[in-house]
């Protein structure tokens, strides 16, 4: 997927609110975030990435590296 | 990663938006790959020209962006979606917003190349130098064969360094990075570019690493060979190097014959093609002059389009390759390249026949016909008679 991808989702209202990835992040994914203004953290542990569900509330502070699980619904 | 005083107070805007955007940009990916600063680069190649490729969003972006940036470094960007020079049967709005696009690249400064091997076009800046390159096969072939230093940029992370001359120094940049720590290693005969071209794909889709260790028996690659290794490593995966240098403490991974019948049943989708599509990464002087070779004397049965850049084809003419090539058939098609061509439909096509691994991905992926694999030469001997 191109960053220009990322851009377009944006533009039409279909993006995501934040990503998160356990992996690092590659620079296309990081190059489209930056110009959409989306919220990216990458590398986090697998164990919180496992931790979160659907329905759950996720708060993502990019400029700290901090994803905080909010409200658990279920 | 850390930025200068001068770096920082253009991130906050106060050289204009645009270099506040790329510098953002920069920065993002900065701190994605680790790098601890910026470093200057020499040639930034651009891709995201095609309107296939970035569609209305883009066009917007880069009207917008191209009213203030100008590039600061020799930049070259990738091809269109056709033939500026050709009159050809596509909708009003995609030729409208594909010309919006090539005046925004206009505007900013860029050298309008419309080429995917820029490689085979300008001259290459001394070994060792850092570029940034966002089209991955001339990526790949930089890193591998030119000794450029780049890693595999994005369309968005290429313009910002076309505009600040700049591009985080990390990952394929830093001579630690570019040694393998894997090893591919066919343990069949290579002869053909395609043969070439489905052990790159191999290659990229099994490792996941910077750089490649690739050993396939032969001295010295031409550039033919290391051209369809370069785009298939490229369209498989995120690998943007590959070298012949081996050490001790590599995993070897061996690639049999199943592993690339495998591969070649995956894109080879069609048994035959109503149309032969050439040039993916578009065609240099050397494959113009083995094809002229190869049809001398003989007439294409089935319709041919040859996908080149202006300036090889403004040479070839020159040396009297495309009066030959055309005499037996083929078609040229300057400014563009196979891969999202919107000249290149279901509509138009139920499968094409091509020798490139990559364009037998797209094709197949984005365009949707079907696509036969063959080699070029067979392709010739298949799909041409004697006059």
């Amino acid at each position: 997927m191109g960053a220009y991808v990322i851009y377009s989702l944006k533009v039409n209202g279909a993006a995501p609110a934040a990503i998160i990835s356990t992996n690092k992040a590659d620079i296309t994914t990081a190059s489209g975030c930056a110009i959409s203004n989306i919220p990216l953290v990458d590398t986090l542990e697998t164990g919180s990435f496992y931790a979160m569900r659907s329905g759950m509330e996720v708060k993502v502070d990019a400029d700290s590296k901090i994803v905080c699980v909010t409200n658990r619904t279920f | 990663m850390e930025l200068t005083g001068e770096e920082e107070n253009m991130l906050r805007g106060e050289r204009g938006e645009s270099l506040a955007v790329a510098y953002r940009i920069l920065l993002a990916i900065g701190e994605a790959t680790e790098a601890e600063r910026l470093i200057p680069v020499k040639w930034a190649h651009i891709s995201g020209v095609n309107y296939n490729t970035i569609g209305d969003s883009g066009v917007d972006f880069l009207e917008e962006f191209s009213k203030s940036a100008r590039v600061v470094i020799r930049t070259t960007i990738n091809p269109m979606g056709f033939d500026q020079n050709k009159t050809v049967n596509l909708s009003e709005n995609f030729t409208q917003k594909q010309m919006s696009i090539a005046r925004s690249y206009h505007m900013l400064g860029t050298t309008t190349s419309f080429t995917c091997v820029p490689y085979e076009i300008f001259d290459i800046p001394e070994k060792g130098s850092a570029v940034s390159f966002a089209e991955s096969n001339a990526a790949v072939f930089s890193n591998s064969i030119l000794g450029l230093l780049t890693n595999r940029e994005s369309a968005l992370s290429a313009l910002a360094s076309s505009i600040t001359g700049k591009s985080p120094y990390s990952n394929l940049l830093m001579d630690k990075f570019r040694h393998a720590k894997v090893t591919v290693k066919p343990d069949y005969e290579l002869a053909t570019e395609l043969d070439y071209g489905l052990l790159g794909y191999f290659a990229g889709n099994t490792v996941s690493d910077n750089c490649i260790g690739i050993n396939a028996g032969e001295e010295k690659l031409d550039t033919i060979k290391a051209k369809a290794l370069s785009a298939a490593i490229g369209t498989s995966g995120s690998c943007g190097m590959f070298t012949k240098e081996e050490g001790t403490k590599q995993e070897i991974i061996s690639c049999g014959k199943e592993e690339v019948i495998t591969i070649k049943d995956e894109l080879n989708t069609a048994e035959d093609g109503d149309l032969i599509a050439l040039g993916s990464p578009q065609l240099g002087l050397n494959e113009l002059h083995l094809l002229a070779a190869l049809i001398e004397g003989k007439r294409l049965t089935k319709r041919c389009i040859i996908f080149c850049a202006r300036a090889i084809h403004n040479q070839a003419e020159h040396l009297g390759l495309i009066d030959r090539i055309e005499h037996a058939g083929g078609e040229f098609m300057c400014d563009s390249c196979t891969c999202l061509t919107p000249l290149i439909t279901r509509a138009d096509f139920d499968s094409v026949i091509t020798n490139s691994v990559k364009a037998a991905y797209y094709l197949n992926h984005s365009n949707r016909v079907g696509v036969c694999l063959k080699d070029l030469k067979t392709i010739i001997k298949e799909c041409a008679d004697y006059n």
